[in-house]
């Protein structure tokens, strides 16, 4: 079946969305990742130990993920070009009101709340712009977008450290705020889609044709009814689960690598690794999945086990290169689930809703976020072994995986219902014809 | 002979003979000379030796020791000891003494002195500090005898003293180390390169610290300019956007805000003709 919207977009601003998407994850989150670099000057400048500066990039991610669904809100009701310039507005203004220095909880308002607010909104609807330009291009679309994140963190990292050398921190602050302002620009080339529904080949949506040809369509603001639906719910404990596979051994990785006895240059060189393999595993993944060899989520289940595995097997290696084939494979794999988890979500909950629900996976997902790294910190201490990190991040995923297998299940057994009402309404019109 | 004369002749010769006894009663240690480290012998490893020539009472053992502290695995039974210093370097050098311990009496040692020109071993190669700020630079040295410091500024080949004419520097010397402070930096006259001098009685050293100072401004000028490159952008898709509108209503394809009751309805059509073929 043809899937004909109407209105479609020419093929060419397809990829005008993809790449204003590719530079809007990377000036949010690829800003966001190279934080780091700012530490020490503004430990130095304030006189605070360690965790008290660490708890501006702890503000930020805390926003971020709070305004998640703020943002799939305003996503709905406006266009997602206006709550991308927003946001745009106000990471720019985040960083060039910090560049003021006013004190350190002006940093932690500024650079942690403004700056997160706006990292969310500008995120948020370029995710959701992808999701709704592309149908049979999707998943390689979301690849290759969502690597901006990755080539920006790596590009961003010596151009921070040459900023702040040459600007003062303060200064980088300044620049990097205007820099930050382009994703304003992106945000205006993101043209909405001015048509009513989601593809047709949904047949969910066609049984509903009737429904949306009736202009103006009613957009719900926030879709509580979501919820209720077992298969988002149980996606939503995979998101939690799978967090402490994702955002703890990062930070473990070069404490135990140094643990094990190497010095200062090599664990450094793993973080880079990482950054490579993630970027293979996204673009690469996207291109399979694209392939349509097998069901998204079954992918999902399969890889998300695969992580949670090469995690268990990690600490077992005391070999230096060992653990770089370790930690490339597990970068990889990182960039696999990726690049499918939030395609998936289109599966599960369909385009309609998809707003709506990535904002729930991204605040849910924060639970898991923000109890998994500590949990871990615990369990290091407790054992005085940072193996225990890596069982924990190991285990967790495994678990998310039969949450997904679960949803696969659901998910299928709801389109195998729906095409069977589909054949019977068919089956009536058909007679209706036949009697008219 | 008169009594009083042969007793005042015996207390003069004790008295004579007393510095020669107590000399005998203390133990002798041939120790070697001096040894001065220079940068063409660094490979060739160096020997101190020490030999308890003459003592009253056998001695227990013997150690080294370096500027006050006893070098470890270095204690020994024998009267002849040498401590060996196979690759020379210069925080190699130092006062060394061999020590020799006793039953009854207190412990003898003699002083051998390795002479070495100062390394410089910590130094800032550059510092960046904003206008009105406080610049720090700093030399750390090893080496003995310890250094005098002397601090100069670099224009190419040219050494100027440091004109403290507006009273802003401070310079702090100690026995390997030595610090410039910098009060309230002045853009122009205050960055360059400063040099650091360790000198002594064997030879000098010198290392370079390059001090830039930034200006509060200096930032502006590139947010403005990207500032600049944002409006023009964003003016070239404004503009762009609002010539495609007209072309748009004549094409059936583009998606366009007027086209949305006529998309509708097309859709309905649509919808209803795929219902009734299937």
């Amino acid at each position: 079946m043809k899937s004909r919207r109407a209105g479609p977009p020419p093929r060419r601003s397809g990829w005008v969305v993809v790449m204003s998407a590719f530079f809007i994850m990377g000036l949010t989150t690829g800003v966001f990742k190279n934080f780091g670099h700012f530490f020490l000057d503004i430990q130095c400048h304030f006189g605070v130990p360690t965790s008290t500066t660490s708890w501006v990039s702890s503000t930020t991610i805390a926003m971020f993920h709070l305004g998640a669904p703020v943002a799939s809100m305003l996503v709905v009701q406006f266009s997602q070009r206006a709550v991308i310039i927003v946001g745009g507005l106000l990471t720019g203004s985040g960083m060039f009101l910090a560049s003021l220095d006013l004190g350190l909880p002006w940093l932690y308002l500024t650079m942690g709340v403004l700056q997160g607010l706006g990292i969310s909104l500008s995120w948020i609807p370029a995710n959701s712009m992808v999701s709704h330009y592309f149908v049979r291009w999707r998943p390689i679309a979301y690849a290759i977008a969502s690597s901006g994140e990755c080539v920006f963190a790596v590009m961003f990292s010596p151009f921070f450290q040459w900023l702040i050398e040459v600007y003062s921190w303060q200064g980088a602050l300044l620049i990097i705020g205007g820099l930050q302002l382009n994703l304003c620009v992106c945000g205006a080339l993101m043209t909405p889609l001015e048509t009513v529904q989601s593809p047709l080949q949904e047949t969910k949506d066609s049984l509903e044709g009737d429904a949306t040809a009736l202009p103006p369509k009613r957009k719900v603001i926030f879709q509580c009814s979501l919820m209720r639906k077992p298969e988002l719910f149980l996606y939503i404990l995979f998101a939690i689960f799978s967090a402490p596979g994702f955002f703890i051994p990062p930070l473990f990785l070069v404490p135990f690598a140094t643990s094990l006895g190497m010095d200062n240059y090599w664990p450094a060189f793993i973080l880079s690794i990482l950054a490579l393999s993630d970027l293979a595993g996204r673009l690469i993944c996207g291109w399979v999945s694209n392939m349509r060899l097998m069901r998204n989520l079954q992918l999902l289940a399969m890889v998300v086990t695969l992580l949670g595995v090469v995690l268990l097997l990690l600490p077992v290696c005391h070999n230096y290169w060992v653990i770089v084939v370790f930690t490339s494979l597990y970068g990889f794999l990182f960039g696999c689930v990726v690049s499918i988890h939030v395609t998936s979500i289109v599966d599960i909950v369909t385009l309609e809703g998809f707003d709506n629900a990535l904002g729930l996976f991204m605040l849910f997902r924060s639970i898991g976020g923000f109890i998994g790294p500590p949990a871990a910190g615990w369990l290091v201490d407790e054992t005085s072994d940072y193996s225990a990190a890596f069982y924990l991040s190991g285990l967790c995923p495994i678990l998310s995986a039969v949450f997904v297998v679960l949803v696969d299940h659901l998910v299928q057994k709801r389109k195998a219902a729906e095409a069977e009402d589909c054949q019977v309404i068919r089956q009536e019109d058909w007679e209706e014809g036949k009697l008219k | 002979m008169h009594p009083n004369a042969v007793m005042l002749a015996v207390v003069l010769l004790g008295n004579l003979m007393l510095p020669f006894i107590s000399a005998q009663n203390e133990p002798k240690i041939n120790a070697s000379d001096q040894i001065i480290l220079s940068a063409d012998s660094a490979s060739k490893p160096v020997t101190l030796l020490c030999n308890l020539t003459t003592a009253q009472t056998p001695h227990t053992e013997s150690f080294w020791m370096k500027n006050g502290l006893e070098i470890a695995n270095t204690r020994t039974e024998q009267r002849n000891t040498a401590y060996r210093i196979t690759k020379p370097r210069a925080d190699d050098s130092g006062e060394y003494m061999c020590v020799y311990t006793f039953v009854m009496a207190p412990n003898a040692n003699a002083t051998i002195e390795v002479k070495a020109k100062p390394d410089i071993t910590g130094h800032k190669r550059s510092e960046n500090k904003n206008e009105g700020e406080n610049a720090m630079l700093y030399c750390k040295s090893v080496g003995y005898p310890h250094p005098t410091w002397t601090w100069r500024k670099v224009d190419g080949t040219s050494y100027t003293d440091i004109d403290n004419s507006t009273g802003r520097f401070f310079i702090t010397n100690r026995d390997n180390y030595t610090e410039l402070n910098i009060l309230n930096l002045d853009i122009n006259t205050d960055p360059g390169r400063y040099e650091c001098n360790a000198t002594n009685m064997i030879g000098n050293n010198a290392e370079t610290t390059i001090l830039r100072v930034r200006s509060h401004l200096a930032p502006l000028w590139p947010f403005l300019g990207v500032l600049a490159e944002i409006i023009i952008l964003v003016v070239i898709i404004v503009v762009y956007e609002k010539r495609k509108t007209p072309d748009d209503i004549i094409d059936d394809d583009e998606p366009v805000g007027q086209m949305k009751t006529n998309s509708t309805n097309n859709h309905k059509d649509k919808n209803i003709r795929q219902r009734n073929t299937k």
